[in-house]
């Protein structure tokens, strides 16, 4: 793979007072590829895509898309080409589904097999846990960026939209998008991903393309 | 998403305000000395409470994702509340 066509985040070192997270960690995102990230709660996994989504600034370290070096202070610059899901929900509770909908027209086509579409009078704040994280997601995928960072796009989520979810993560997979994910669900996250990293010990080591099996031999999965 | 942060920072300028103009005018202020200094506290007030409360409740990813930037928003608004007191000298 050309490293032109990529998402890199190089040397990143970050720590907080009395406790290092991230020491070094180095990690590539390709086009048309989902990458895994695997760690243990606590391990710095959150911390490593907020960094890359600019929320906080690395001790040190660069992120470079496409060979161009991203600065730290333009977010306006990295969410040109990246779109980030927190881990928290980012959405305000006090707002219609219906406004929401008709500011993103095009998130109908994937919440459709839900049952948000039809409960589009209530408040984010009414819908289940499951359903609003659904709704994030589909906002996300219809702003078009060439690199998605989910961070545990999975959690809280029944069976039935984890399945909506995985299709549509495929489909951004399709059009050509790069894709960094991480959850606790290791099952889903490993089903669907083409390779994937393991944050242990503040860096990152790669896995390699059969992201489950390394998984089982680590004790990661069963 | 942008009508909403409007929104919340008018409304939350709009409280500080009256705070800011309430009090000094009941110690027997001169209202049209105390307004425009009231709508600047207010304004003020109100920008750094509204980047602060949506911090809080981890709303700014969305605007990131956006590409608003907050900062430049909350700076746009924060001076049209300051053109309201120059406005209200002409007209009154």
């Amino acid at each position: 793979m050309k490293k032109d066509d990529s998402m890199v985040l190089d040397s990143i070192f970050f720590s907080v007072p009395a406790l290092k997270i991230l020491s070094g960690v180095y990690l590539e995102l390709h086009h048309g590829t989902i990458t895994a990230l695997i760690g243990r709660n606590g391990s710095g996994k959150s911390t490593l895509l907020k960094i890359a989504s600019g929320q906080i600034k690395a001790n040190s370290g660069i992120t470079m898309i496409e060979g161009k070096r991203i600065h730290s202070k333009s977010l306006r610059e990295r969410f040109r080409r990246i779109g980030y899901l927190p881990q928290d929900s980012m959405l305000p509770g006090d707002i219609k589904v219906s406004r929401v909908m008709d500011r993103f027209p095009s998130i109908e086509a994937m919440i459709s097999e839900s049952k948000i579409g039809s409960s589009s009078n209530q408040k984010v704040n009414q819908l289940s846990g499951g359903e609003r994280r659904l709704l994030e997601i589909s906002i996300l995928f219809s702003l078009d960026r060439d690199f998605l960072l989910l961070d545990e796009p999975f959690s809280g989520v029944e069976p039935k939209i984890v399945d909506l979810i995985i299709d549509s993560i495929r489909g951004e997979k399709d059009k050509g998008k790069g894709i960094l994910l991480t959850d606790h669900m290791h099952r889903y996250v490993s089903e669907v991903a083409d390779n994937g990293y393991l944050l242990h010990d503040r860096q990152c080591y790669h896995l390699g393309d059969d992201v489950a099996g390394e998984l089982k031999k680590l004790g990661y999965l069963r | 998403m942008l009508l909403y942060l409007v929104r919340k920072y008018y409304i939350n300028s709009f409280i500080f305000f009256v705070g800011f103009i309430i009090f000094p005018y009941a110690g027997f202020g001169d209202f049209p000395n105390l307004f425009p200094k009231a709508v600047f506290l207010g304004g003020l007030a109100g920008a750094i409470f509204t980047w602060y409360d949506f911090r809080k409740k981890q709303l700014w990813p969305l605007f990131d994702n956006l590409q608003h930037s907050k900062f430049l928003i909350l700076g746009l608004m924060f001076f049209s509340l300051q053109l309201i007191p120059p406005i209200l000298m002409l007209l009154i």
